[in-house]
């Protein structure tokens, strides 16, 4: 695949948020004062799906979304809405159709040294080069 | 006579927060037919299961960033639950025992931190790499100790 995960659930997920949204980017959360809600993505594995005659094209990945924001309520909030929205999604994105998404576990963390909740959300997201 | 038998890998405890010490990825087993067929019940399983998720636990403390060694050694397997027709056990790290770790100056449960996070050096998801990457493994082992164990109770 040419066009990494990452980039492709930034892209979905910065086209649903549009202005809502800080800033969205691959991890780590870039060092800047959040007025609204700011989302990083990360990949955790990608496993390539095999047959005998070597890889089918498809890919499952574990993606971790992350939203920021100092609020609790609204970080969760932006992490529930981006989770349901890869969730309900299928189509193409940069050349790679996005197949089924499930979720894997949510958690919460606080980062006392910026003052930001963290609301995680790990998916399992399918991806395969577009015909 | 074919037995179906799950093993879900899942976190368990869905959600966490700063403020609940621990994390935990986990192994799920139900018996399904297995308790009408061979009188199987959640106790049962227990041994299966702790010696199903021993690869995982392994990997992942071979592969966990050590700094003092604290977070490392807070990990462990435990028992989550065990109910008339299902076990759970989970790969746990931090908790009560990170804070309490004379190693860990700030007595704060970072280990968290550092699997959603990862470190300077080391990616975040050290613990759900290792449960995905030997998923294939930890089922076999499962479904090699479910098979004894019905043959062993058909056997009387």
């Amino acid at each position: 695949m040419t066009v990494s995960h990452v980039a492709v659930i930034v892209s979905i997920l910065k086209d649903f948020f549009g202005s809502e949204i800080q800033g969205i980017s691959p991890a780590p959360l870039p060092d800047k004062e959040l007025d609204k809600p700011y989302i990083t993505v990360g990949e955790i594995i990608t496993r390539t799906d095999q047959d005998f005659e070597g890889s089918t094209g498809y890919e499952g990945a574990v993606i971790q979304i992350n939203a920021w924001h100092n609020d609790y309520d609204k970080a969760t909030d932006f992490r529930t809405r981006a989770q349901a929205y890869i969730n309900s999604f299928s189509g193409d994105v940069l050349g790679v159709t996005v197949q089924a998404a499930t979720h894997r576990d949510s958690t919460e963390l606080y980062d006392g040294q910026r003052l930001l909740w963290q609301a995680i959300a790990r998916m399992n997201v399918g991806f395969e080069e577009a015909a | 006579m074919a037995v179906p038998i799950r093993t879900t890998i899942t976190g368990v405890g869905q959600k966490y927060t700063s403020r609940e010490p621990g994390t935990r990825f986990g192994l799920s087993l139900n018996t399904f037919g297995m308790k009408a067929l061979a009188e199987i019940s959640g106790d049962d399983l227990v041994p299966i299961l702790l010696k199903g998720i021993q690869p995982a636990f392994d990997e992942a403390k071979a592969e966990w960033p050590v700094i003092t060694g604290a977070s490392r050694d807070s990990m462990d397997v435990t028992v989550v639950d065990i109910g008339p027709k299902n076990c759970r056990v989970a790969l746990q790290i931090g908790g009560e025992r990170l804070i309490e770790d004379q190693r860990n100056k700030s007595r704060k449960d970072y280990a968290p931190y550092v699997e959603y996070n990862g470190t300077a050096k080391t990616a975040p998801g050290t613990i759900t790499r290792a449960m995905i990457v030997n998923e294939d493994r930890m089922k076999e082992i499962i479904r090699e100790g479910v098979q004894i164990l019905i043959q062993e109770r058909l056997r009387g």
